[in-house]
């Protein structure tokens, strides 16, 4: 197998870990809504 | 094994087979053909001309299993060149020539021409001409007409089964098949004779005892 | 016969001179066959003049006086190419009537037979004559189970001028028709004259080989590209093809796998497009994962010709992280002159990345709007309920707000998938150019690649 092809497949190799990291953490960069400072105090604060 | 002493120059000359009744004195080119015990002088062979070919008398090789050895060589020119004819003796008894020409090799066997089923070589056989690029079918396989030519003996050495005189003039119908397949028609005056075999590689021969050329590696086939 | 014959060759005997000398019958310079007994024709290295050498008088064919040229691997030259040692005995400049001239250089070894250097300027390939006849099939032939498709067709090779030995009658201006096949790395090539056909199978050589072998330093990137020029991307594009595939297979299993979640809540609230902002607060939204993607839907089927903003704020209990999102449930109606028309569904998603585990407080900060624009439009009068008149306002069926977990975003699918395509489509179009030039060269038109095309290319 020459090189690029190589180079090729560990790319793949590392969009798809990237997408299987990105699920399991439920993360996009084109999701909504995110971490927010804390905007005040809401709802029953005892756990 | 028959040794004999040329009745020209004294020279020992040996006979291997029966089926090789003629050969070239070593010595003195003489033509020498076997009668019982003895041998009679039937003319003279020409000096063969300086070659390169790989392939000596006392090559030996193995061909389709069976082990031969080269024991004699005809010279045959035409106008375009020339080529060599070399003698194959098998451990079996069977003989069989080895065309040399261009680098390439074409092995053939003698076979009794009215044996042969084909339009085109029974034309021949009958004295009629076929020209080149002729389609014909031998042993259900494909022919074309590929060569005709006269050929004069240029020179000869070793045993074979003919006597090779210098000037002796045949012509010559070669045909090819698309395999790789080939064979070859020779009539001199009433006299008919065909040859049937293929292209080899010298490498499929395996041989040993090739000639050993100044400057050149020979290969070992093994 | 004896089982084991003494050899007739004695053992001791000196190898055989290799070549012959002579004399050019023209200028007297000394000559050195070195295929004596094949060659047929020398061209004098020193004066030119064509001998014949078939027969033990040379005999002068053609007479000139002319140095040789210089070519770029001498007469003589020895390399060795594939484990065997070749020797240039015979060099032939051709053209196609005096146009598009190539070289060929014919190597030696008496071992071996003859084999062809052939050269055109952007390369180097190394021919062999074939023995075997190669057989027809639907505009292409076939040699050794190998297809091979056409390439040049109804070609007229003319000998230009020649230098060295060679093993046919050889002259300056003699033609032969010629038909070329090609497959990636090999051309097949006919040649045809007066007498007879022959088949010679050329392969194509690395510039590294042919550098190696006989120290000719060929361009390295040529172009266009030789007709039997293997892509060099065709290997990659095949692995790659395979590794994009597997991959593409890989991202789709996992998004099946880790789909759409189970509802964590819902419910329903009252809307009115009044311009009011509104509060409430929804919950318990419990988290399981370490981590997710929380999803959240609201549905305002029944409104029209308003919208509402929904802004969210998703609290956690215990450490009062907060997560926030902005949504926009719309819809529009009306009727113009090309018929009535909608804008808008009436609902919208938000997605929410990388909410970790816990419990959370859903605080919804809504506003429904009504839009001004209606009252021009000539039909809002089947929605009597939003007249100026008459202002409820109210929504039917209110919003449905569903809380969701859902893990994959549909969007990160397709920017994996964009990453893994991206490379392998860059060779591709690579490789689709380096064949389109190559086939471009073709006087037939569509000459063998991987991607088989109807491209016509006459000049």
């Amino acid at each position: 197998m020459e090189r690029g092809t190589f180079l090729y497949g560990l790319w793949s190799l590392f969009v798809v870990g990237g997408f299987l990291g990105m699920t399991m953490y439920g993360y996009s960069p084109f999701a909504d809504g995110g971490r927010a400072p804390r905007a005040g105090i809401y709802g029953p604060t005892h756990k | 094994m028959l040794k004999v002493n040329c009745p020209n120059c004294g020279g020992e000359n040996v006979f291997r087979s029966a089926g090789l009744p003629s050969r070239v004195c070593d010595y003195c080119q003489t033509i020498l053909v076997r009668s019982g015990d003895s041998v009679e002088p039937v003319g003279k062979a020409a000096t063969l001309p300086f070659d390169v070919s790989p392939i000596q008398v006392g090559t030996m090789g193995t061909f389709e299993g069976v082990r031969f050895t080269v024991l004699g060589r005809v010279r045959w020119g035409w106008t375009d060149g020339s080529w060599n004819e070399w003698l194959m003796l098998f451990d079996d008894g069977r003989d069989a020539w080895l065309g040399e020409a261009m680098g390439t090799y074409m092995l053939t066997r003698a076979r009794p021409v009215e044996q042969v089923q084909s339009q085109a070589i029974e034309k021949l056989a009958r004295g009629e001409t076929v020209d080149v690029g002729t389609e014909t079918v031998i042993d259900e396989e494909p022919f074309i007409v590929s060569d005709s030519r006269a050929a004069t003996c240029i020179a000869a050495e070793g045993e074979l089964p003919f006597s090779a005189p210098a000037g002796w003039t045949i012509h010559s119908i070669d045909f090819r098949s698309a395999s790789g397949a080939c064979a070859s028609l020779q009539k001199e005056g009433d006299r008919v004779d065909f040859y049937q075999g293929r292209y080899v590689t010298l490498e499929e021969l395996k041989p040993y005892y090739l000639r050993e050329l100044e400057g050149w590696k020979a290969p070992s086939y093994g | 016969m004896a089982s084991t014959p003494e050899p007739i060759v004695s053992a001791a005997a000196a190898p055989a001179p290799a070549t012959k000398a002579l004399s050019c019958p023209s200028c007297g310079g000394t000559l050195n066959l070195r295929a004596a007994g094949y060659t047929v024709t020398v061209a004098c290295q020193y004066c030119g003049s064509i001998l014949d050498v078939a027969n033990p008088d040379v005999r002068l064919i053609a007479e000139y006086h002319q140095a040789a040229a210089e070519i770029e691997i001498p007469l003589g030259t020895r390399g060795t190419l594939r484990g065997v040692e070749w020797e240039v005995i015979g060099y032939v400049q051709r053209s196609e009537g005096g146009a598009y001239p190539w070289e060929e250089y014919l190597l030696f070894n008496p071992y071996h037979g003859y084999r062809w250097l052939i050269s055109n300027g952007r390369g180097w390939s190394f021919g062999e004559m074939v023995t075997r006849a190669p057989t027809w099939q639907f505009g292409a032939v076939a040699l050794d189970g190998q297809a091979y498709t056409s390439f040049f067709s109804d070609g007229r090779a003319q000998v230009d001028y020649v230098l060295g030995e060679f093993y046919w009658r050889v002259q300056v201006g003699e033609q032969v028709s010629t038909d070329d096949y090609v497959r990636p790395g090999f051309m097949l090539s006919r040649e045809q004259n007066a007498q007879e056909v022959s088949w010679t199978l050329s392969q194509w050589l690395e510039p590294d080989e042919i550098k190696a072998a006989f120290g000719v330093e060929p361009p390295r990137n040529p172009w266009p590209p030789l007709p039997h020029q293997p892509s060099p991307y065709r290997g990659r594009i095949r692995t790659g093809f395979k590794l994009a595939l597997g991959a593409l297979l890989f991202l789709t299993l996992l998004t099946i796998f880790f789909g759409g979640g189970p509802t964590l809540y819902k419910t329903n609230l009252p809307v009115a497009l009044d311009g009011r902002a509104h509060s409430t607060t929804l919950g318990p939204v419990t988290l399981s994962r370490p981590y997710q993607l929380v999803s959240i839907r609201a549905r305002a089927s029944q409104i029209n010709n308003g919208w509402i903003d929904f802004d969210y704020a998703l609290v956690n209990r215990s450490t009062q992280a907060t997560y926030t999102a902005y949504g926009l449930a719309e819809r529009y109606s009306g009727r113009d002159s090309e018929g009535p028309w909608t804008e808008g569904g009436g609902r919208a998603t938000v997605k929410i990345a990388a909410v970790p585990a816990g419990t959370y407080d859903l605080v919804v900060d809504y506003t429904g709007n009504w839009w001004a624009g209606a009252a021009s439009s000539s039909s809002y009068s089947s929605y009597s309920t939003y007249s100026t008149a008459s202002p409820t306002f109210d929504v039917p069926g209110g919003a449905t707000i569903e809380v969701s977990r859902g893990s994959v975003f549909i969007s990160n699918f397709l920017l994996a998938a964009l990453l893994i395509l991206v490379p392998f489509l860059f060779f591709l179009w690579r490789h689709l150019k380096f064949e389109s030039a190559r086939k471009a060269e073709s006087d037939t038109g569509g000459a063998g690649s991987m991607f088989n095309s109807d491209d016509d290319e006459d000049d």
